[in-house]
């Protein structure tokens, strides 16, 4: 009921900013052509026959725009996560929260139902006139499945949003710590570029965390159809988010007494 | 049994104060010194001070959202530390005025929305949030965005949803701050009914020691971290009323002569209440002994010796300024 409240509320908010969404649910777009152009520009008249070569994917574009979709997912929900974190804590919210009869990770994973309803929400409607396009109507079914991961994938990323978040408030120089989590994040995502252009240990590190799984289980279910692989994908995501989630609730309890201890609580 | 017991809380703030770009220097910041009192069922209770008196810091405390270094309070028997929980079924809490409301909800929504964070099922939420619009007089407004409304608004909200539980127990953190006279009396006026009518309990804090004297049953005065009287209005006032309070105003040399009456017999304290350096003008209180017929003759020669000139005296009653300017004057301020 809480949680009812939480999504319910927070999607009003959210929806009275209309246009940030829309144009969110344009970026794909935008950045998988950014992204197609740059690759023919320097791959010249082999790019696509190298495209293929290298991912074993043969829908560049379809390829780029998924990725562009998991690299906007990870940044907006990295950004929603300390953003939502910086202003409760800013605006006294916070403290108004704590007393509550509702548990704080029951408002925080309700603060991120919405963000990602609305993500996904983009996400489909970017996603339908590409993919039926691209590879007919059938495609609207591998849709809804990958869809589903990227469902699932958000719960891990969640996680570890929150563990940056509370680094973020705890040492008040927020800027300072999201850009590199950022561009880290979206290097070893594996969104744009495939991880195996990275050196080994950068391969390993992207093999812990969680968007590498995303980006790679949204493709393969969307363009290769090979169940088990995908299976394969979502059982790693899965055991990500047994790790990742508690990790980030731990981080953030951690917190809430530190700060009931030093009144941090109330500034920032 | 007591709704509120505060025992020897003591809390210390560590803060660096900042000296240039890079260097820092650690500072601690007693903000609560042992504060003890207890608070009665049905009770408003003012907590009056200054700024940085600590009087935050003790509502924090007694809520939950802040850790006591050291000490124990109980709300309605529960410890605060121990049963941080069943502490706060217990309370309704404003800490801020405006702060903490989703300004792009409206303000039925900001209330709708507590509603639901506290459990209280959608349909109970509605009504009750109608009813405390009806109480705080927003019924009107309850529709606009919280971004359009002016501060006396945001407070009424604010002041609404401490009370969505019902809770027995209110705390309110300095909730006409800022606020001008009609909004202010009408938060006054809920405060009034609510402890007369469903007999809550209320802690308020304030600095503003007529509004104390109005609402509260009793009062504690706190300053720099420690309780300095504990008791109703009319028992502080007559603790001081021993003698009378003159209100003088001076022109001229006003600063040396200040010091002098200060130390003329029968003088219990001296303050400046306000000036104008500009205008060589200022108003003095002058706390006695006795009465202002025996020591008036001797204060206005000092004071004609001294070069000031008289304009006008007036002879007061006490009021809390004055409990208030004794205690902390006593300590040597
Ligand atoms: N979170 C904090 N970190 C550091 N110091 C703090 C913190 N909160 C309060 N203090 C310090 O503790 C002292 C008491 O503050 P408190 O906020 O309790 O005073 P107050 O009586 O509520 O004052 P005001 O009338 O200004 O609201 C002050 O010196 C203040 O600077
Ligand atoms: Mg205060």
């Amino acid at each position: 009921m809480p949680l009812r409240g939480v999504v319910k509320y927070e999607l009003r908010v959210i929806m009275r900013y209309r246009w940030d969404f829309l144009v969110l649910g344009a970026m794909p777009y935008l950045l998988a052509g950014f992204f197609y152009l740059v690759g023919m520009g320097i791959g010249g008249e082999n790019a696509l026959k190298n495209f293929v070569v290298a991912t074993g994917y043969g829908e560049a574009f379809l390829y780029m725009l998924v990725g562009s979709a998991v690299l906007l997912v990870i940044l907006v929900g990295l950004d929603s996560v300390i953003g939502e974190l910086y202003r409760a804590l800013a605006t006294g919210w916070l403290e108004l929260l704590m007393l509550t009869r509702t548990d704080v990770y029951i408002y925080m994973f309700g603060l991120t139902v919405p963000y990602f309803v609305a993500n996904v929400g983009i996400t489909i409607l970017s996603f339908l006139p590409a993919a039926v396009y691209l590879s007919g109507l059938f495609a609207g079914l591998r849709l809804v499945v990958a869809l589903l991961i990227l469902f699932v994938g958000i719960i891990p990323l969640q996680g570890v949003s929150l563990i940056v978040a509370t680094l973020v408030i705890r040492y008040k120089e927020p800027e300072a710590l999201t850009q590199p989590v950022r561009a880290f994040l979206v290097v070893l995502s594996g969104s744009i570029y495939p991880i195996y252009i990275l050196p080994s240990w950068m391969q390993l590190v992207a093999r812990v965390l969680p968007p590498y799984y995303v980006s790679e289980a949204m493709r393969v279910s969307l363009m290769l159809s090979n169940p088990h692989l995908t299976l394969y994908y979502l059982g790693m995501l899965l055991l990500l988010t047994f790790f990742y989630y508690p990790a980030g609730l731990g981080f953030f309890k951690r917190f809430e007494t530190i700060a009931k201890k030093s009144g941090e609580l109330s500034k920032v | 049994m007591e709704a509120i017991v505060a025992e020897k809380l003591v809390k210390r703030f560590e803060t660096k104060i900042r000296k240039g770009l890079f260097r820092s220097e650690k500072k601690v910041v007693e903000a609560l010194r042992g504060v003890s009192f207890t608070i009665r069922r049905g009770e408003i209770f003012g907590l009056l001070g200054p700024n940085g008196a600590g009087k935050t810091t003790t509502i924090k405390i007694l809520s939950t959202l802040l850790l006591p270094d050291s000490g124990d309070a109980y709300v309605n028997g529960y410890h605060v530390v121990r049963e941080a929980r069943k502490v706060r079924e217990q309370l309704g809490v404003m800490l801020y005025i405006e702060k903490g409301l989703y300004r792009r909800l409206t303000g039925r929504e900001n209330l709708e929305y507590y509603a639901a964070l506290q459990h209280i099922p959608p349909s109970d939420a509605k009504r009750r949030v109608e009813r405390l619009l009806e109480l705080v007089e927003m019924t009107e407004h309850a529709d606009k965005l919280v971004d359009e409304y002016s501060l006396g608004m945001k407070a009424r909200i604010s002041f609404a949803r401490a009370l969505i539980t019902d809770a027995p127990i209110l705390f309110l953190d300095e909730p006409t701050l800022g606020l001008d006279p009609a909004s202010a009396r009408k938060i006054r006026d809920v405060i009034r009914e609510l402890s007369r009518r469903e007999g809550k309990t209320i802690l308020l804090t304030t600095h503003n020691m007529w509004e104390a004297d109005a609402l509260a049953d009793r009062i504690a005065i706190i300053d720099q971290g420690r309780i300095l009287t504990i008791g109703s209005p009319m028992e502080l006032k007559a603790a001081v009323s021993k003698g009378d309070v003159l209100q003088i105003e001076v022109m001229g040399a006003y600063n040396g002569v200040i010091k002098k009456i200060g130390s003329i017999g029968g003088v219990r304290y001296v303050k400046l209440d306000s000036e104008e350096p500009a205008a060589q003008r200022a108003v003095v209180r002058v706390g006695l002994d006795g009465s202002a017929r025996d020591h008036l003759p001797t204060i206005v020669d000092v004071l004609a010796r001294g070069g000031a000139r008289v304009r006008n005296i007036s002879v007061l009653a006490p009021s809390l300024e004055d409990v208030f300017i004794e205690l902390t004057s006593r300590r040597g301020r």
